[in-house]
């Protein structure tokens, strides 16, 4: 079978764990530790961590808190943010940590994550691209600056094929934390994309997960909003068993 | 006691974190020393294949579980690649392994499916299937078929898990699965025991 992933991402600013609308405007949501416990008692299957401050701070992955999360969860982990060398990679997989993620340096030092792939394997490398929806075209965007930078689209697919990395995430900037639903022609660019591919960005509820699978090949989703929030209350939340059989239906009739 | 082999580059805090669990005594080892007290061998389970076996050579390692496992014939269980370096040969660096078991590792290839296979999928025999997590984008491909023990479906069937005699191991990571990883750590190095 296709494996579905639904995973939870938690924006970590400092020591909390926060929620943006198109990348801005973060809100406090509590902590990290306890989040992310309360995912794992959730049987989630797998989680995102994205320090969203560190590389805008140049300070280092704040390996404490890294450490301090990972020791409480028996979930697969995946972290980005702040990460520039091999020895910072290479800490933060002992910690504990399955994926990591490069953001900043893919643009800016595409042989690092070359490096990262030789020594640690590609199942373990991820990077993860910001596009903005632009009127029938995407540009890409740099969180650390809010302006589009300017390799495109196009040229990242073909970065990615040289680079063998494991994953992609593809996040919708015009969509994250909007609750709007999906944007299948984003997700369309990706279709020939061999490795694996992760979709965030406004997912708002099962039925429109249920269609995103079964209208494209992508079976990873990222999602932030929908599972923090109640209305406008914080409170931490996954799928149920119910929708999940109903998502792993839309999957297995794809590849019947 | 419980040998954990550390080849540089690991998740090991993920495994002693579960041992604990179990109330299991374990050591991490990174270069090779005294092994008398040592029952099962862990061969942990991240990384890339040529570079874990040159560390494993550098070091020493490499005689030192070999002694272990086949000189010995003490218990060994590797963990995805752990489980990996066990055989002769991997595509990944095109190196040779520890050649603990006649076995070669491949890359999986597929028009239609995405590498790596990555998320919860079932490892199954005739008597059990459970979910598991899996991270990985080499497989057994051809080995000695005493070895099989559990299967695992990615559209195709390929092996999951390996036992045979002292070898175990699986494609699976146990130490991040959760409930079902606890329990089959358990019965993995009970029965080890």
């Amino acid at each position: 079978m296709i494996p579905l992933r639904i995973m939870p991402i938690m924006l970590i600013d400092k020591n909390r764990v926060v929620k943006t609308q198109k990348y801005l405007n973060p809100r406090y949501i509590g902590d990290p530790i306890n989040s992310a416990k309360i995912y794992n008692d959730k049987d989630i299957d797998e989680l995102i961590i994205l320090d969203i401050t560190a590389s805008k701070n140049k300070t280092q992955p704040n390996f404490e808190l890294i450490k301090d999360i990972s020791e409480e969860v028996f979930c697969p982990l995946s972290y980005g943010g702040g990460i520039k060398t091999l020895k910072e990679a290479e800490k933060i997989f002992s910690l504990g940590i399955e994926k990591i993620i490069i953001n900043k340096m893919f643009y800016e030092e595409p042989s690092f994550v070359n490096e990262l792939v030789k020594e640690f394997g590609s199942q373990s490398v991820s990077i993860s691209i910001d596009l903005v929806n632009e009127v029938n075209c995407y540009s890409v965007y740099n969180y650390l600056t809010n302006k589009t930078r300017k390799i495109s689209i196009d040229e990242i697919l073909e970065l990615v094929k040289t680079l063998k990395i494991g994953e992609i995430i593809v996040n919708s900037v015009s969509l994250e934390g909007t609750l709007e639903g999906f944007d299948l022609n984003l997700m369309e660019k990706f279709k020939e994309v061999n490795c694996q591919v992760v979709y965030n960005g406004g997912i708002n509820d099962i039925v429109s997960l249920s269609k995103a699978i079964s209208q494209t090949n992508i079976s990873a989703f990222g999602v932030g909003k929908l599972f923090t929030f109640v209305k406008e209350s914080v409170l931490l939340s996954y799928v149920d068993f119910t929708d999940r059989d109903i998502l792993i239906k839309s999957l297995e009739n794809k590849y019947v | 006691m419980i040998y954990i082999v550390d080849y540089g580059i690991n998740n090991i805090t993920s495994i002693t974190k579960m041992l604990d669990i179990l109330d299991k005594k374990y050591k991490v080892i990174d270069k090779p020393t005294k092994i008398d007290s040592c029952k099962t061998m862990i061969l942990p389970g991240i990384g890339h294949f040529s570079k874990a076996m040159t560390y494993l050579k550098t070091t020493g390692l490499d005689e030192l579980i070999y002694e272990h496992v086949k000189i010995q014939k003490r218990p060994v269980f590797g963990i995805c690649l752990g489980m990996q370096l066990m055989s002769s040969f991997s595509e990944e660096g095109d190196v040779e392994g520890l050649k603990l078991i006649d076995a070669k590792v491949s890359k999986i290839t597929s028009k239609d499916l995405r590498i790596p296979h990555t998320g919860w999928n079932y490892a199954y025999d005739e008597n059990q299937r459970k979910k598991y997590y899996f991270m990985h984008s080499y497989y057994f491909k051809d080995m000695d078929k005493k070895y099989i023990w559990l299967k695992t479906k990615y559209t195709e069937e390929f092996i999951s898990g390996i036992k045979y005699e002292n070898i175990c191991g699986v494609q699976f990571h146990p130490e991040k699965s959760g409930k079902n990883g606890i329990e089959f750590l358990k019965k993995v190095l009970d029965y080890k025991e």
